[in-house]
């Protein structure tokens, strides 16, 4: 299902997919914060960015990276917003999601040319009391004029099924699906340590997850 | 010696509040001091140096508590304005296989970062997001070597001087280990915790991509002598670094460049070594008889203060110079308005007090080395006293970029 060469990955074994890290449901609290509207380097194009909104419909707002410099702002902007750059099949975006509108805002899930499928994922603590991480079965929500935070270790917004690996200082598009239609949010690729630990698919709600810990 | 070490200073213009106003004084003016290595380039007796001035904010005062430096400008933060005390000199070779797109990628996570940084934010991935809110006047300067260059415009496009410079054999003992790079980060701050975590945020933000070449961390700091600020001392106890050019031309790349480093420059960076144990074995006299200075407080040995024009033609009375043939004052005056650069060294001691590995890091800045710079230390390395105590083993120069504009990543002209 995974179509860009994997003989790398391939050669791997099957056990140590299957039993390590492969991304983003990670540790750590971090590096979300600050001001909204303050960066702004990570707006510009980057050269082979892998950006674009989602074709499946018309966004309802633009929106351009962290900046939230752009001229309309939509309803949810992300602050400080990046994802995990990797070979692997999954990822996740993290930052701060801002609700500049008056009215709660239900985030249900999402889309993104990179990834074949768009998740809201949170951490809980499983009945043997470890941290899991699992799609959160209600979305988010984010009151009016409020932030939300995305972080390693806590909320994110998961990327399975890449297409192509995710390159440190490229941006990518994940659209979001929320009560007040498409938000599409543009993020710079990083790297980054953390956020490794084990996504056990047996413990996600989310049947789909599981797809993606396969080699191809 | 390079003309690094040991000039006396000219004094500086206090930048800090409340600090005495008095030396604005326009001591320099006009006057060819000569000097000792720092002033060599700076100084000339010519009319043109008329404009030349002690450049207070470059050398003196004390930081506001939590200094912020402006990130978007025409030009890149470190080079004018006052120094900071702690430094990291960060030299990078891009990992094999890189290409331009890589490099657009560097840039661009190195102006988020170092926006970032320099305001007191955590750049985006900081699992240490704490150490990031104290700002410590931060600066972060990067700068491109010829491989860069060649990759991104092509190999015609890397101007001349971006290379390794000439060699001066007398004196040069040069180690790779000190030398070259593609890329270079130069990260100044009041605070070594804060410098330490810039450093690190932004070598691993990048480390896909390139991998750390050396490291040189120096140190510096202005002194209050009681009647007046000078801009620091060596590791031989010299006045150091402080007569700079009050103008821009010399220092900052105009219409005569690259359109691509318009309003950018360049950096000489040039590691010199200092033999503290064969300097401690040398008296006073012989010391000022080398630089041409007094120790004390950098005047000329044929008298006056520091600022003052030295009298190289000056005979004692038995008819000898004054002023040594081959002391460091002589040598290193400019001999032409070109002759003339910004200076910003630092101390280096990596030893261990007995065990000597020390000297300074020698940076200079100006538009082009080898009509500046080279010159220069071409007569140094001919002839100069310091050069018993001193041995350059590293030596490198890069371009440094303009700054970005609103919306912009650094490189925005390199890469278009």
């Amino acid at each position: 299902m995974i179509s860009r060469n994997r003989s790398r990955l391939a050669a791997a074994s099957a056990a140590l997919l299957l039993s390590t890290s492969l991304v983003a449901c990670g540790s750590g609290d971090s590096s979300s914060s600050s001001s909204p509207g303050t960066s702004a380097a990570s707006s510009t194009a980057a050269g082979s960015a892998a950006t674009s909104a989602s074709d499946s419909g018309t966004p309802a707002y633009t929106e351009s990276a962290s900046s939230g410099s752009t001229g309309r702002i939509g309803p949810v902007t992300i602050t400080d917003g990046w994802a995990k750059a990797t070979d692997m099949e999954m990822s996740a975006v993290f930052g701060t999601l801002v609700n500049n509108s008056d009215k709660a805002i239900h985030i249900t899930g999402g889309s993104s040319d990179v990834a074949g499928s768009v998740e809201t994922h949170e951490f809980v603590k499983d009945a043997g009391g470890n941290m899991v991480m699992q799609k959160a079965p209600n979305g988010f929500t984010i009151e009016p004029g409020k932030t939300f935070v995305l972080a390693p270790g806590a909320n994110h917004i998961m990327l399975l099924g890449l297409k192509d690996k995710l390159v440190a200082g490229d941006s990518l598009t994940v659209t979001l699906e929320t009560d007040l239609g498409q938000v599409p949010l543009s993020v710079m690729i990083r790297t980054f340590d953390g956020a490794n630990e084990t996504y056990n698919p047996s413990h996600s709600m989310s049947g789909s997850a599981s797809m993606s810990m396969s080699s191809s | 010696m390079t003309p690094a070490a040991g000039c006396p200073a000219g004094r500086t213009t206090p930048a800090g509040p409340g600090r005495r106003g008095v030396l604005t004084t326009a001591v320099v003016a006009g006057l060819g001091l000569g000097g000792c290595s720092l002033t060599a380039g700076s100084l000339s007796g010519t009319a043109e140096s008329a404009d030349l001035v002690a450049s207070g904010a470059t050398t003196a005062g004390a930081a506001p508590a939590e200094a912020v430096q402006p990130f978007r400008a025409p030009r890149q933060p470190g080079i004018r304005g006052r120094v900071q005390p702690f430094a990291a000199f960060v030299a990078f070779n891009l990992t094999p296989g890189s290409s331009a797109p890589d490099v657009r990628r560097i840039l661009r996570i190195w102006s988020d970062d170092i926006e970032h940084l320099m305001t007191g934010r955590p750049p985006l991935t900081d699992p240490e997001p704490e150490l990031a809110r104290h700002t410590a006047g931060l600066t972060v300067t990067v700068g491109v070597g010829p491989r860069i260059v060649e990759l991104v415009r092509g190999a015609d496009a890397v101007p001349a001087w971006l290379g390794p410079l000439p060699a001066y054999p007398q004196i040069d003992k040069i180690e790779d280990r000190w030398s070259g790079g593609d890329l270079l980060l130069q990260i100044c701050a009041d605070s070594p915790t804060t410098l330490a975590h810039a450093q690190r945020r932004l070598t691993l933000g990048v480390r896909s991509m390139a991998e750390t070449r050396w490291v040189q961390r120096g140190f510096r700091e202005p002194l209050d002598t009681g009647e007046h600020l000078i801009g620091m001392r060596n590791l031989f106890g010299q006045v150091d670094g402080t007569i700079q050019p009050a103008d821009d031309e010399p220092v900052f790349i105009g219409a005569g460049g690259p359109d691509w480093l318009r309003d950018g420059s360049s950096i000489v960076i040039r590691r010199i070594r200092m033999d503290l144990d064969k300097w401690e074995q040398v008296d006073r006299l012989g010391r000022e008889n080398a630089m041409g200075r007094r120790l004390t407080d950098g005047a000329p040995l044929t008298g006056g203060a520091e600022n003052d024009i030295p009298d190289v033609d000056a005979k004692d009375a038995l008819g000898f110079p004054v002023i040594d043939p081959g002391a460091h004052v002589r040598r290193a005056r400019a001999t032409t308005n070109t002759e003339r650069f910004l200076r910003r060294p630092y101390s280096y001691d990596d030893g261990t007090g007995e065990q000597v590995d020390a000297g300074l890091i020698f940076v200079a800045y100006c538009a082009d080395p080898l009509a500046q710079f080279d010159p220069v230390q071409k007569r140094l390395a001919a002839k100069d006293l310091m050069n018993i105590w001193t041995t350059p083993i590293g030596s490198a120069v890069f371009a440094i970029l303009p700054g970005p504009g609103d919306g912009e990543s650094l490189g925005q002209a390199l890469l278009a």
